[in-house]
């Protein structure tokens, strides 16, 4: 609605194609995700398994999954940058945020794959998923808990050529996509090959299902979430399941590592998300300033109202550096393959992004409820939906907060000084 | 001073005569049939551009008119276009108020896209298309003197077929309320709750472009708007509509907006003196019942 | 086939705000492509598909325009001239650019919007037929066939549908229902930044520029409504309706 414009700025700077690229996303969304988000919401809300498929099939054919991935192997040659400016948009017109999440798992984890994954996994899997046909998210949480990846105990061992695994995923994105899209897909998964650590995982491409056949050993539960109804959550089981030595990510036993090159990927994308659900909320909170008396004045003319806007207005737009520093930092190590940068120097802006997007985002949701009073707690208001969706990401989803803040201190402070 | 006027339909011709009366000109008029005027050219009917462009060529030549008025349809503003392009005159379409100044004329007309109302002023003799539906008919002392005319056939296109619009007569710009809807309304047959309603106020029924032209759920008639009737009853009722500036300056003049609408923050609050926040489908049955 | 596409930047009218007290526009705003524009480039494309040749996007704009015209790229014009200058923009002198640069070339059709979104003056197809001397079918909502140096179009007005027939070349001015324009890809954007875009001056045009308007004012007319909201329980809300409208009628 152009409410809250961008401020014009000569450090958080765009390309002329990075513009151009933000406006087609914006008229894609306001064309067919922005008029549907509330009833995609509220129809997965009732039933899980009511997944948008026209809706991802169209998006995949607007080029908006894969963005950083290569061309040759079906992605859009583009940056991370425009991967976040995606996102961003998307989010800004769902801010149940499910959309932008498909989106940016199918973003961030592709990625991930096709730096460390063979080359023939990457043609079969990568086109799939460009093109809405398939998803590919991440598969790490189990049920002992998910902030200690290095603790995992799903284990797969070598017959051959295969892998043998056995174990459990819990809280898992996109199990009732896998089922539901024409192709299937699946995860970037970890699962431990030697001994204890994080010196004894592996990363594998795990298909639960490739050319509409579901793979035997694959058991699945579909969970009912609070919020962010559009894309599933669930877990499942896998017994004896197997997997050709192909889909093994990167080198045995280095799994962890690339896995949290994975994470900090992912992470830029998900800060971007909740930054887009943030600009929708400031645009709902100004507009409702400019009409909403009480008491005979603007409720914006009580400073108890205003100054906590512009507090969290601040802390939108810091939010917004630090996906932008943090991607654009991305770019320099993943795309343009600059030596001066190495992956490790993404964490500290990755953790500040990831760590200070969602709250930001949370928090606002929770003032603007405050300010629209009564009518905000009825399900006829949508805010709660920008609410209850971003609100996954304070929980934990790719990262709990605390993680991200032990990333700041260890490195910052020193890791020696936190023992 | 003297005008030349063109109009396709008689009744924008009469308003339009009407409107340059009262600015005190002599009115020379090329219709296709009776109109009021001081000095009628009946003409044959044709409706192609170049044989129009010529005819105003050939008689304003002869009449050295100070102002070429056309209606601002369609049809109209090619003409203008082309005949203003031809003999160099500046030229100025969708005018809404024309008035004359010395030897010049201030026009208004929307401009960034309805937004603003803009004054712009030109030098005569000069080529306007006018929105006719602004002014009223009013009864003038014309000397309707005839003239007989022929609009010659001249080069350009080929018109192979030529098919009316049924047009319902639909008396929105007099009605005195009007319930007017938009996409918030998501199924044609939906269409019967809002007749409900409309039945119960006795309201003409309007809708938003989309509503018309995209979905074709309503003839274009009833379309309200930039390029629609602009109308102006006591009271209006909006349902779903998102309040675009096309649509929001057929609106103006009416005297109290009840807007009914689910997004909280549509642009159409700002036109509206109730705007109500509710599902229209739980709220309109109600309000039915209690009318 | 060679297509010419004449297009217009306009201000994201979107972001257009008003200054309350003074009533007074804000156009320190972005530019885009007009969405008619895009309606024309559209019908552009697919002729080209159907036909082959070449698209060639054409316009007259600011120093913005460098940047603007490349959504016209990105949604697949083959290329682009433009004058990109600060220039009295009116009617008359943007007609005698595009003509200018129009007759440099052989275009065998020649595409506009029918109006652009922000002034809706809907003179530049004729005003540019008028000068090329050429035919010009305006308002056109569907094209039906272009065969034999022929071409023949459905226009939408006011009271009828007509079916016109005309040699080419020849101007035509669509309107917005006659498709839905694309929406460009990132690849596509990528692509057309390599795609040549001719920037001629004004001085090498050697056009007569005139001013014969002048803006007395422009100013977003007066809006002076309640803005009461209603809202809450179901039953209170329609009382309040009703009783808003026994008042009124």
């Amino acid at each position: 609605m152009g409410v809250i414009d961008f401020p014009k700025n000569t450090v958080l700077t765009f390309s002329d194609e990075e513009e151009l690229f933000r406006e087609s996303v914006k008229e894609f969304c306001e064309r067919y995700i922005a008029p549907n988000w509330i009833e995609i919401d509220k129809k997965a809300e009732k039933s899980p398994m009511e997944i948008p498929l026209d809706l991802i099939r169209k998006m995949g054919e607007q080029g908006l999954f894969c963005i950083p991935c290569s061309e040759e192997y079906g992605g859009q040659g583009g940056t991370y940058t425009m991967a976040t400016i995606a996102i961003e948009e998307v989010a800004y017109a769902d801010p149940s945020v499910a959309l932008a999440v498909y989106a940016l798992l199918n973003i961030g984890w592709p990625f991930a794959l096709e730096l460390f994954g063979n080359e023939e996994v990457c043609q079969e899997i990568i086109p799939q998923v460009a093109k809405g046909k398939a998803f590919f998210g991440i598969a790490s949480t189990e049920p002992q808990g998910g902030s200690d990846v290095a603790g995992i105990k799903t284990r797969a061992e070598r017959k051959g050529d295969v892998y043998v695994i056995n174990g459990e995923k819990t809280f898992i994105s996109g199990v009732g996509e896998v089922q539901k899209l024409e192709w299937g897909g699946g995860w970037f998964t970890l699962a431990r090959t030697g001994g204890e650590g994080h010196r004894g995982i592996s990363a594998f491409a795990l298909l639960a299902r490739k050319n509409g056949k579901l793979a035997e050993g694959w058991e699945s539960t579909i969970y009912e979430d609070i919020g962010r109804h559009g894309l599933t959550t669930g877990g499942f089981k896998l017994t004896d399941f197997e997997v050709d030595s192909k889909y093994l990510i990167g080198e045995e036993n280095k799994g962890f590592y690339h896995v949290m090159e994975g994470f900090n990927l992912a992470r830029i994308v998900v800060a971007s998300a909740t930054v887009g659900a943030t600009r929708w909320l400031l645009e709902q909170a100004v507009e409702w300033f400019r009409t909403r008396k009480l008491f005979g004045r603007s409720i914006a003319s009580f400073q108890g109202v205003s100054f906590k806007f512009a507090e969290l207005y601040a802390r939108w737009e810091a939010a917004r550096y630090f996906v932008y520093r943090a991607s654009r930092l991305a770019d320099k190590i993943y795309i343009e393959k600059d030596p001066l940068y190495k992956p490790k120097d993404l964490n500290v802006p990755v953790a500040l992004a990831k760590n200070y997007g969602p709250e930001t985002c949370v928090d606002l949701a929770e003032e603007v409820m405050k300010w629209y009073g009564a009518y905000a707690y009825t399900k006829e208001s949508p805010i709660f939906r920008a609410w209850l969706g971003p609100f996954s990401y304070v929980i934990g989803a790719e990262g709990a907060q605390n993680i991200m803040r032990l990333i700041i201190a260890r490195d910052i402070i020193g890791r020696e000084y936190l023992r | 001073m003297k005008a030349l006027l063109f109009s396709e339909t008689p009744e924008n011709f009469n308003r339009l005569s009407s409107m340059l009366k009262k600015l005190g000109l002599d009115i020379h008029g090329i219709s296709f049939s009776e109109v009021k005027a001081d000095y009628i050219y009946l003409a044959n009917e044709r409706l192609d551009y170049p044989s129009i462009v010529k005819a105003f060529e050939e008689l304003g030549n002869k009449l050295n008119p100070d102002l070429y008025v056309f209606s601002s349809t369609k049809l109209g503003k090619e003409v203008a276009s082309r005949f203003s392009q031809r003999t160099g005159l500046p030229c100025l379409t969708e005018c809404l108020s024309v008035e004359i100044d010395g030897s010049s004329i201030i026009a208004t007309r929307y401009s960034l896209g309805g937004k603003t109302l803009m004054k712009i002023k030109t030098d005569l003799p000069a080529v306007i298309a006018v929105v006719a539906d602004a002014f009223e008919i009013e009864d003038f002392d014309f000397k309707m003197e005839k003239v007989d005319f022929e609009i010659k056939e001249a080069d350009g296109i080929n018109v192979i077929s030529r098919e009316e619009k049924r047009r319902e007569k639909v008396g929105l710009r007099n009605a005195d309320v009007v319930v007017c809807f938009g996409r918030g309304v998501r199924r044609k047959e939906d269409i019967e709750l809002i007749e409900k309603l409309a039945e119960k106020l006795n309201a003409e029924i309007g809708c938003t472009r989309p509503i018309s032209h995209d979905y074709r759920w309503l003839p274009e008639e009833r379309m309200i708007g930039l390029s629609g009737e602009k109308i102006s009853p006591k009271l209006l009722i909006s349902i779903g509509v998102s309040g675009q500036i096309q649509h929001a300056v057929g609106i103006m003049n009416s005297k109290t907006v009840i807007a009914i609408n689910n997004d909280e923050n549509a642009p159409m609050k700002e036109y509206s003196d109730y705007y109500v926040i509710a599902d229209l489908y739980s709220l309109i049955p109600e309000l039915i019942k209690l009318l | 086939m060679k297509i010419a596409v004449c297009v217009k930047e306009i201000y994201n009218l979107e972001q257009v705000k008003i200054i309350r007290e003074t009533r007074e526009p804000i156009l320190d705003v972005p530019k885009k492509l007009d969405d008619l524009s895009k309606n024309a480039i559209e019908e552009a494309l697919r002729i080209r598909e159907k036909h082959g040749g070449e698209v060639v996007a054409i316009s007259a704009g600011s120093k913005d325009l460098k940047k603007t015209i490349k959504e016209a790229l990105a949604m697949g014009a083959d290329r682009a001239i433009i004058v990109s200058e600060d220039f009295q923009s009116n009617a008359e002198n943007t007609a005698l650019i595009l003509s200018k640069i129009l007759s440099k070339d052989s275009f065998d059709l020649i595409l506009f919007g029918d109006a652009s979104s922000d002034e809706y003056s809907a003179q530049m197809a004729p005003r540019v037929a008028e000068l090329l001397r050429i035919p010009q079918i305006t308002y056109v909502r569907e094209i039906k066939e272009i065969s034999d140096g022929k071409i023949v179009c459905i226009r939408d007005m006011d009271y009828y549908y007509e079916t016109v027939e005309s040699n080419l070349p020849c101007v035509v001015s669509v309107t917005n229902e006659i498709n839905e324009p694309r929406i460009p890809a990132l690849k596509d954007i990528l692509k057309a930044s390599k795609k040549p875009v001719d920037v001629v001056s004004l001085n090498d045009l050697k056009v007569e520029l005139v001013n014969p308007y002048q803006i007395l004012e422009n100013l977003a007319p007066e809006i002076d409504r309640k803005q009461e909201v209603i809202q809450g329980d179901l039953k209170e809300v329609v009382k309040q309706i009703v009783e808003v409208i026994r008042r009124e009628i």
